[in-house]
């Protein structure tokens, strides 16, 4: 039986620790993007880009919706994280990027345990408006870390 | 044996049919005569379902009882021996009872003929409790969608209901509490909207699903070569032309995402191609019957076809969107001075993987079904044929030919915007039947006179205003009765003033992100991507666009109607 070397070990723990960046993608989360890329570079570990996508602003719309907007969303949403991929690779952070549909929360948390994140970093609203008010941010970060254990940076 | 008495029992039957045929014709044919009249409201409509009772004048002896039928006539038999005088009393819900008294020399005159046509009488509105329960309820519905406290469709249901309970809890009781009665709604809801909707939602969820409008996006990005302000002017050229053909909800959920993932792209602020795009669908649509719900409403409830809205606004639709761009690319002109970055090759691939045809067969199948909709519903209209028959024969075509999965495309056909509709017609039927909307059109026909030319400015900028804030949907239905009322008192009027409701609604629906449904989901979908459409940004757009779009389409009509005649 072969003992893997110490380098190989490292090599996997480095890929199976990673940041977790929650993300829209547009220009309002560039600044978020960019904190955890650097904390990603910092820590000398990949980042994954996670869209989670839902269709709440439908909710109370009257007018017909014909259109498969999980689709669409989802599109949107790949072409988003394709755009915070680049922007890592440029940063020389390997990216991974992945869409998620449903309760931003549950979504975080089962990312977190898929990719082995230690750390997931999100953004507070800023000028350009956020879905989420600040204290429902911080209320999601306290979830985070009593489901999962993971450290929460709130930017 | 058998046979034959089934055969007795056939021709016994048949006697009985004859006997009774017999009878009733006997009795039409009894010595009598028929006093008969009309009653109308103060504009002049015919007023069906008053109840008309004829009295011995004097005496509480009831000669004869009668309805008003929709034309506002009513006829009572009376008995051809009585020749003294009487009173005729017309009750109504909602209007003053009228007593009329007719002298016994005009009785005796009349006898000797067949019919004796009194008079016309004209009913005055009566203010009841229950116009202000109904009053009430609308008001509270507009500020429950407008609010967003519940979905639209939940606010309708929920006044539809209350409007209901009230007529039959209290109004049985107290006659003055009254609205609307069941079977009596039923006839408000306007039955060819609501098959024209159907049939054009399952031919729309066909096409759409073909990728043919984020296509064409694709398209013009790539027509533009790096240059924004071209770029942005196809997209509205586009979007105008997808929001005519399909609607201009539809048309922006289609239009926006891939537009957002062009303009980030591009290193260019998302605001500067989707609201000059959501600004030109909501004007683009109103150049055909189908382009916007309040066209459908508007083309079901005048009678105006598919060649009337073409005809009519498509040439103020189109001085619009030139007035249009021209103050887009003025209020944007630092976003065109940006140079474009390059795009990476892997976006670039996504992106024309996003704005890729899905399905060309469907795309060529479902096209061709579409055209001929739309030929069906130009040439439908030399043989009376309804645009709703039109677009089901295409929706049943769609569903032969391209042989989508029928369960999915039927459940994709949005039934909570159609119990919306049904809901709507009948609240709004409520209020016509109170006296609302007659006072709201008396109170019009005061400032506008016979003078069309007022009546279309008041229209367009009236409406264009109250399109700000109120759901362009339920004000175009509520508008649609005194809308009508005006273009009888107006010489001249025909359907220019539809039209004029048609661009207000449309036009001011530009004004704020909240003024139309299609503003808000391209501000939802352009948050949701991190791109966000501040309430402000719009409306330093929106308020121009709409102010200046407002005085082309009323110049137009203008143009149209009062100088050119009609």
């Amino acid at each position: 039986m072969v003992e893997p070397d110490k380098n190989q070990l490292e090599d996997k723990q480095r890929s199976e620790h990673v940041v977790l960046c929650a993300t829209r993608g547009g220009p309002a989360s560039y600044p978020n993007q960019d904190a955890a890329i650097a904390l990603a570079k910092a820590r000398g570990q990949d980042i994954v880009f996670i869209n989670v996508t839902n269709m709440k602003f439908l909710d109370k719309v009257s007018s017909a919706i014909l259109v498969d907007m999980d689709e669409q969303m989802e599109e949107l949403a790949e072409f988003l994280l394709l755009m915070a991929k680049e922007r890592a690779e440029q940063a020389g952070v390997s990216a991974r990027t992945e869409v998620r549909t449903g309760s931003f929360c549950q979504a975080l948390i089962d990312a977190v345990h898929t990719y082995h994140a230690d750390v997931v970093v999100f953004g507070q609203p800023g000028e350009s408006g956020s879905l989420f008010k600040a204290e429902q941010l911080q209320r999601l970060g306290e979830c985070l870390r009593s489901e999962t254990g993971v450290e929460v940076v709130l930017l | 044996m058998m046979n034959r008495r089934r055969l007795l029992g056939f021709l016994a039957l048949i006697v009985v049919i004859c006997l009774g045929a017999w009878s009733v014709a006997a009795q039409e044919d009894e010595p009598g005569f028929i006093l008969t009249g009309q009653v109308v409201d103060a504009q002049g409509a015919p007023v069906d379902e008053a109840v008309v009772t004829v009295f011995a004048a004097g005496e509480d002896v009831v000669l004869g009882e009668g309805v008003s039928g929709e034309d506002g006539v009513w006829r009572v038999a009376l008995d051809r021996e009585y020749d003294g005088a009487l009173t005729v009393v017309i009750v109504r819900p909602h209007f003053e009872t009228a007593t009329l008294n007719v002298p016994a020399e005009k009785v005796q005159s009349g006898a000797g003929s067949e019919r004796f046509y009194i008079e016309q009488v004209t009913l005055q509105r009566h203010v009841t409790p229950g116009f202000w329960v109904a009053t009430l309820v609308f008001a509270g519905v507009l500020l429950l969608i407008i609010l967003e406290k519940v979905h639209a469709t939940t606010a309708a249901l929920l006044g539809m209901g209350i409007i209901f309970l009230v007529h039959y809890l209290v109004g049985m009781e107290h006659p003055d509490w009254q609205i609307l009665g069941f079977e009596r709604a039923l006839g408000y809801i306007n039955w060819p909207v609501i098959f024209l909707i159907i049939g054009m939602m399952i031919i729309v969820a066909v096409i759409e699903s073909t990728g043919i409008f984020q296509w064409l996006a694709f398209q013009s990005y790539r027509l533009s070569r790096g240059r924004s302000w071209l770029l942005v002017l196809i997209l509205m050229m586009v979007t105008a032309l997808a929001s005519a053909l399909l609607d201009n909800f539809t048309t922006m959920l289609l239009m926006v995402p891939i537009s957002l993932q062009i303009a980030l792209a591009l290193g260019l602020n998302p605001a500067a191609l989707i609201i000059p795009e959501v600004l030109a669908s909501n004007v683009g649509g109103i150049s055909t019957l189908i382009g916007t719900p309040t066209n459908i409403l508007i083309g079901a409830y005048a009678d105006i076809g598919f060649n009337g809205f073409l005809v009519n606004q498509t040439p103020g639709v189109i001085l619009a969107l030139a007035v249009m761009s021209l103050i887009v690319l003025v209020m944007f002109r630092s976003e065109w001075r940006k140079t474009p970055g390059g795009i990476s090759p892997a976006l670039y691939a996504k992106l024309a993987e996003n704005g890729r045809i899905r399905e060309p067969g469907v795309l060529w199948r479902a096209g061709l079904i579409f055209l001929g909709t739309l030929v069906l519903f130009v040439v439908g209209e030399r043989y009376h044929m309804e645009p709703a028959v039109a677009a089901m024969a295409g929706a049943a075509a769609v569903l032969l030919w391209v042989r989508p999965d029928v369960n999915d495309k039927i459940k994709e056909v949005d039934w909570t915007t159609l119990v919306f509709f049904m809901a709507l017609f009948i609240l709004v039927g409520s209020i016509q039947e109170v006296g609302l909307l007659d006072q709201a059109a008396q109170g019009l026909a005061y400032v506008v006179g016979e003078r069309l030319w007022v009546g279309i400015l008041v229209i367009v900028f009236g409406v264009g205003a109250l399109s700000l804030i109120v759901p362009n949907i339920p004000l175009a239905a509520a508008m649609l009765p005194v809308v009508s009322s005006l273009s009888m008192i107006v010489p001249g009027a025909g359907d220019a003033l539809y039209y004029a409701l048609s661009m207000g609604a449309a036009m001011g629906g530009n004004g704020l992100v909240i003024s139309g449904e299609a503003n808000l989901v391209t501000a939802g979908i352009a948050e949701r991507a991190g791109s966000p459409i501040a309430f402000k940004a719009f409306m330093r757009v929106g308020l121009p666009v709409t102010f200046a779009t407002l005085i082309v389409g009323a110049l137009w009509l203008l143009l149209r109607f009062v100088i050119f005649g009609g």
